[in-house]
């Protein structure tokens, strides 16, 4: 028996040793490189690359590239900069990529290679800001003239058709701010009286946009609304109402979903948001380039819709929301 | 077993590190060629350039086709690269590889332009669009660079936790060869003190004189194993030889002893028969001088005187001749029948001999001279001492492998004194009146010697009714 245990320690010793030698073997192992076909490759030139807004843009991008087989390169300057973002466009173009989406920040500077890179049968589309009178295969993304006539719709759902009310925008040569104050204006005229007390610019920062809307209610004390049009207007506003404790009192309309945007609509700080839909953007372009790509000529403008986020329809929002990223 | 243990775990760990570095330099040389090779690219670019700005401002032949020459050549090193590298410098060496082919086809159609000899506004636009091309392939081979950068250090870390993990699991292994080593050699050292301290027992027992010497359990270790079955073995040996030695000492002893009896008697015999010789200082003197007479009571017609003094002569014949030799009964029933004879002329009438034999005689081996003695003893201190006189019976009995001989006088007996004296008679003390001088004693003794056997002599005696004395003799075929 003894002398049966001393065997059975003796194997287990040597077995011990021999899974002891095989765990070091097998981890010396060494793994090649995947050797994947490479894909067809579609470049994004965002309006700023670390935007939530265009990360939703990235992430249906991505989504779509995955559908078809087909990989993103997501781009764009770190600050907006329209020299930059062409600069990106044309290394695309000089690296002959498979297709190219770019946001369109001033058209007037877009327009030349815009038309050169078409002539060059390389497929661009433009997405959330349009180049019209481009040779650009497609346009993806909102009809800002419509979004700030949902936004002028919405402000009069909250205040009524009399009052004062003031405008808050991210930049006065920005192409869809001036679009979106358009479609804003036109609505107000022809259907309330409301009166637009002041314009302000905030040229889409967050410190200014709250100084405007201060400037603006110490010196417009009966002002009933505000109507910010790019997305940090909104929480600028809203910072400056409740500074002044007027929170509530005065309504705010604003653009676009950053988180802050929506807590302050669960406080009740800001009374909607006109949300546009970025992800499907992104999936929608990319599907129209490889669409393009495959001999399908699809062209054109692909209008998304925009959507309006109150408290009542907050919760049904960020489900959604979350369901977006979670795919990625 | 202790060398598996030992020499697996360092052997392995050996290799291990042997295989870990030549990977990491492996790594190294390949990270080193690819950065080379994109710096290679870089100036090849940049020298391209040159030799393209080169021939747009001064128009010298050789520039361009160094232009074409250095283009060619960052166009072969992003194809080696391209063989082999990773799935994002793969992509970045595709842009690369496009951009430089942009850059190409936007030289070339400025060369083109400028060939037509066109002014400097007709080409304009494209020379700048040519130079930034370049600028953006600059930017691809940084992108390269930092890829292939990212890559390295992402197999580095690999690296780095894989040795990590590596270092964990030798360590682990390390320490149970350690921990099994020790348990195998404290159990080894174990047994081996248990397997010596038995040994050291039972040397010590042996240095007492106690030769038992248990093996014990074995020891498993072949050299221990080997010296305790020796030693037990030399154990054994040992105490066998002291055993023979005990008995070799013990039969010497004894023959020692016999010799000393063998001595003794030799030393009474001898005595004896110097007295005889002392007393009858010329036996063929008297032998023939008895002759003589006997002759002479033949011529006188004294036929009675004859026969005595031949009985007489022949007793004395017989004890000289046969002092030292065995006879068998048969010769010693007829001295003590011409003894009778002698005594019954001296006697007349006072004692009667009866004999009785119911034996064969002549089977019967007895030393010289053994059965007088008892006769005379019976004469000396029974008939003679008694007035009225009495008889003397000799009887001799068979009895299965012995002969009893019975002789039994009905003298006046001996109280246990005399009886004891005639018994312990040593050669010192003058057996009174004997013929032969030898003594009961003696007698006995050479009996005893003979057959090697003590049961052979009795005496019982009662004062005045007489004495018996009864002979065993073994029978000798």
């Amino acid at each position: 028996m003894k002398r049966f245990l001393k065997y059975a320690v003796y194997y287990s010793v040597i077995l011990l040793f021999i899974i002891f030698n095989l765990v070091l073997f097998d981890s010396l192992r060494y793994k090649k490189p995947d050797q994947e076909e490479l894909k067809p490759k579609m470049v994004i030139v965002s309006h700023v690359y670390g935007n939530p807004y265009w990360t939703q843009v990235r992430l249906g991008a991505e989504k779509a590239a995955m559908e078809r087989g087909v990989v993103i390169d997501f781009q764009g300057p770190d600050d907006a900069s329209v020299e930059e973002s062409i600069r990106l466009i044309k290394m695309a173009y000089a690296a002959k990529a498979s297709g190219i989406i770019t946001y369109v920040q001033d058209e007037s500077y877009y327009k030349d290679i815009i038309n050169k890179i078409i002539e060059d049968r390389i497929p661009l589309v433009t997405i959330d800001s349009d180049a019209e009178n481009s040779k650009r295969l497609a346009y993806v993304g909102t009809d800002n003239v419509e979004a700030g006539r949902v936004g002028g719709r919405e402000m009069i759902r909250q205040i009524g058709t009399e009052g004062k009310v003031a405008i808050i925008m991210g930049g006065k040569d920005v192409k869809n701010q001036i679009e979106r104050v358009e479609g804003f204006k036109g609505y107000l005229k022809s259907n309330s009286n409301i009166d637009i007390l002041a314009i302000e610019t905030s040229d889409s920062y967050l410190l200014e946009a709250e100084l405007a809307a201060k400037k603006i209610l110490s010196q417009h004390p009966d002002i009933k609304g505000l109507f910010c049009t790019s997305a940090l207007d909104g929480i600028g506003a809203s910072r400056a109402v409740k500074d002044l404790g007027v929170a509530g009192k005065v309504k705010i309309v604003c653009f676009d979903d950053l988180p802050e945007t929506l807590d302050s609509i669960e406080d009740g700080v800001i009374t909607s948001t006109v949300v546009q839909q970025p992800y499907v953007m992104g999936y929608k372009a990319v599907n129209i380039i490889v669409d393009n790509i495959e001999g399908k000529k699809t062209k054109g403008l692909f209008i998304t819709d925009v959507q309006v986020v109150d408290k009542e329809n907050l919760d049904e929002f960020r489900e959604k929301q979350k369901k977006y990223s979670a795919q990625d | 077993m202790f060398a598996i243990i030992i020499i697996l775990p360092i052997t392995t760990s050996n290799v291990i590190s042997f295989i870990m570095i030549n990977r990491i330099s492996e790594n190294y040389n390949i990270m080193m060629n690819r950065m080379r090779i994109t710096n290679e690219i870089k100036n090849n670019l940049n020298e391209s350039f040159s030799h393209f700005n080169k021939y747009i401002s001064a128009n010298i032949k050789e520039s361009q086709q160094f232009y074409e020459f250095y283009y060619d050549k960052a166009v072969e090193d992003v194809m080696v690269l391209q063989k082999d590298s990773d799935l994002r410098s793969k992509y970045i060496l595709r842009d690369l590889l496009n951009s430089l082919n942009s850059y190409k086809e936007a030289a070339e159609f400025t060369i083109e332009i400028y060939n037509n000899h066109s002014g400097i506004d007709m080409y304009y636009d494209e020379y700048v669009w040519t130079k930034e091309i370049v600028s953006y392939c600059n930017a691809f081979i940084s992108l390269l660079s930092e890829s292939y950068f990212d890559y390295n250090i992402n197999i580095y870390n690999q690296l780095k936790q894989k040795q990590a993990y590596i270092n964990r699991v030798l360590a682990i292994y390390m320490i149970t060869a350690l921990a099994a080593s020790t348990i195998y050699t404290m159990l080894f050292i174990g047994d081996m003190t248990r397997k010596l301290k038995e040994l050291v027992k039972a040397s010590e027992k042996v240095v007492k004189g106690d030769f038992i010497y248990n093996e014990g359990e074995r020891a498993n270790i072949y050299e221990l194993d080997i010296l305790s079955e020796a030693f037990s073995k030399m154990i054994n040996h040992i105490s066998k030889y002291i055993e023979s030695l005990k008995e070799k000492a013990e039969l010497e002893k004894k023959l020692q002893n016999e010799k000393m009896k063998l001595l003794s008697y030799e030393k009474d015999l001898k005595a004896s028969q110097l007295r005889i010789l002392q007393a009858q200082i010329n036996p063929h003197f008297l032998f023939n001088t008895l002759n003589c007479i006997s002759q002479t009571a033949i011529n006188e017609n004294a036929y009675k005187t004859e026969s005595l003094i031949r009985a007489v002569a022949g007793i004395l014949r017989y004890s000289l001749s046969m002092m030292d030799r065995d006879a068998t009964l048969e010769e010693e029933l007829n001295i003590v029948k011409q003894y009778m004879y002698i005594q019954m002329k001296r006697y007349e009438d006072r004692f009667k001999f009866n004999l009785k034999v119911n034996a064969d005689l002549k089977k019967i081996i007895v030393p010289a001279m053994t059965l007088q003695p008892f006769v005379e003893n019976a004469f000396i201190h029974g008939i003679e001492p008694k007035e009225e006189g009495g008889s003397i019976n000799i009887e001799i009995n068979e009895q299965q492998e012995r002969c009893i001989i019975l002789i039994e006088d009905t003298g006046c007996g001996m109280d246990e004194d005399a009886l004891q004296k005639i018994i312990s008679n040593s050669q010192n003390q003058q057996s009174v009146g004997h013929t032969t001088g030898l003594g009961i004693k003696s007698v006995v003794q050479r009996l005893k010697l003979m057959y090697n056997e003590d049961d052979i002599f009795t005496i019982e005696s009662k004062k005045g009714f007489g004495t018996k004395v009864y002979l065993k003799i073994p029978i000798k075929e």
